[in-house]
């Protein structure tokens, strides 16, 4: 009986073992698994690979002149799209078409791999008119990106009649309805330096994107001398 | 050029000419939108050239045409020169003309069916007189105060 026992708990005593090992494993994994998706998280904010630049204007094309819409600052701070005249005032507005493909997994086939889906954009912006101003001359704009294809290119509504009140806003980020920007200007093309648009955020810019419009607000005249779309990517097993 | 959708009151495109992709890429299905295309005079030179290198031949097409049309007025100016220098009765006058005439009768028939169509007749004599007087008058004043 004694024996018998023994091997009783023996057996029991195994499987416990055996037991804990399993849950050990189960762990292992689970840890393992959620490094994977949290390297994976991490690659996809990061540009570590290569990026596919988008030049739509640099010193090459010349620069565009853009008066103010409005006058004052408190004018411009409060606009919102409001009517169709909103979408274009004249003088104040310039449509910059794009050259790269802002949606690279779509139709096509072979698909790419590489692409993280999250885009840089910066803009070589003068304003005023003077080289290095204390205060900065602040003026604002307001930034959109059409959709052929699309019921109303620069707006979202889904229908043949347009709501003035829905922009299709650049990047589909609502800072860009009425954003603030700062800079200067030393005999327009003198001094030259970045306005960030946006750094490594995802963008909800659709398949028939083909230009970016940039509005003055104002209250100051604005040049804009460059403006580059950057889609990054990194490099990993496709 | 714009596009203007005159049914939202929208600007939907503004922009180059040669970048512009066509109204139907602004048409959304049932909706029947409807369009105006607004173009500035330099913009429709712009278009009119565009037409013009697609179905007529681009800038170096026709400079092949002008020169050959050039030189076949050259050699037969030339010809009728010589002849009409050399002639001493009606009958050598008539000779001297014959190498070009039937071309030119044959060219004259087209013209006056409406076969052959000719810009210049279409713009108007006194305004691509103008033009050639202009145009001339200004190059030649470049030569001579560069």
């Amino acid at each position: 009986m004694a024996l018998e026992q023994d091997i009783a708990d023996l057996v029991q005593a195994s499987n416990n073992l055996t037991t804990v090992v399993d849950g050990k494993i189960q762990n292992i994994d689970q840890r393992v698994d959620d490094s994977q998706v949290l390297v994976q998280q991490w690659l996809d904010t990061r540009h570590v690979g290569f990026s596919l630049v988008d030049t739509l204007m640099d010193h090459s094309n010349g620069y565009i002149t853009l008066a103010p819409r409005f006058g004052s600052i408190e004018e411009a701070t409060s606009f919102e799209f409001n009517s169709a005249d909103d979408y274009a005032p004249t003088g104040c507005y310039t449509d910059i078409a794009n050259t790269v493909p802002a949606t690279p997994n779509w139709f096509s086939e072979p698909v790419s791999t590489q692409f993280t889906g999250r885009l840089s954009v910066y803009a070589n912006i003068s304003i005023g008119s003077a080289p290095h101003p204390s205060p900065k001359p602040v003026t604002r704009i307001a930034l959109l990106h059409n959709s052929i294809g699309a019921h109303h290119g620069w707006i979202t509504t889904g229908s043949p009649t347009p709501n003035y009140r829905d922009p299709r806003l650049f990047m589909g980020k609502g800072r860009h309805e009425n954003l603030e920007i700062k800079g200067q200007s030393y005999g327009v093309s003198n001094y030259d330096d970045l306005v960030s648009l946006a750094e490594n955020e995802t963008h909800n810019v659709s398949i028939g994107f083909s230009h970016v419009r940039l509005i003055n607000l104002g209250p100051y005249p604005i040049h804009i001398k460059g403006f580059w779309m950057i889609y990054h990517g990194h490099q990993k097993e496709s | 050029m714009q596009l203007i959708n005159l049914t939202t009151q929208m600007v939907e495109y503004d922009g180059a000419h040669c970048l512009f992709p066509g109204i139907g890429a602004y048409q959304y299905k049932d909706a029947n939108y409807k369009f105006e295309i607004v173009m500035s005079n330099a913009e429709q030179v712009d278009a009119l050239r565009q037409q013009i290198s697609t179905s007529a031949g681009d800038t170096d097409s026709l400079l092949g045409t002008t020169s050959d049309g050039v030189q076949l007025l050259l050699h037969a100016f030339a010809q009728l020169t010589v002849g009409l220098h050399q002639a001493s009765s009606l009958a050598q006058l008539r000779e001297a003309a014959e190498p070009f005439n039937e071309l030119a009768t044959q060219f004259l028939a087209k013209v006056d069916s409406g076969e052959v169509r000719l810009p210049y007749i279409d713009k108007g004599r006194e305004s691509v007189m103008a033009e050639i007087e202009q145009r001339a008058t200004k190059v030649a004043d470049i030569l001579a105060n560069p």
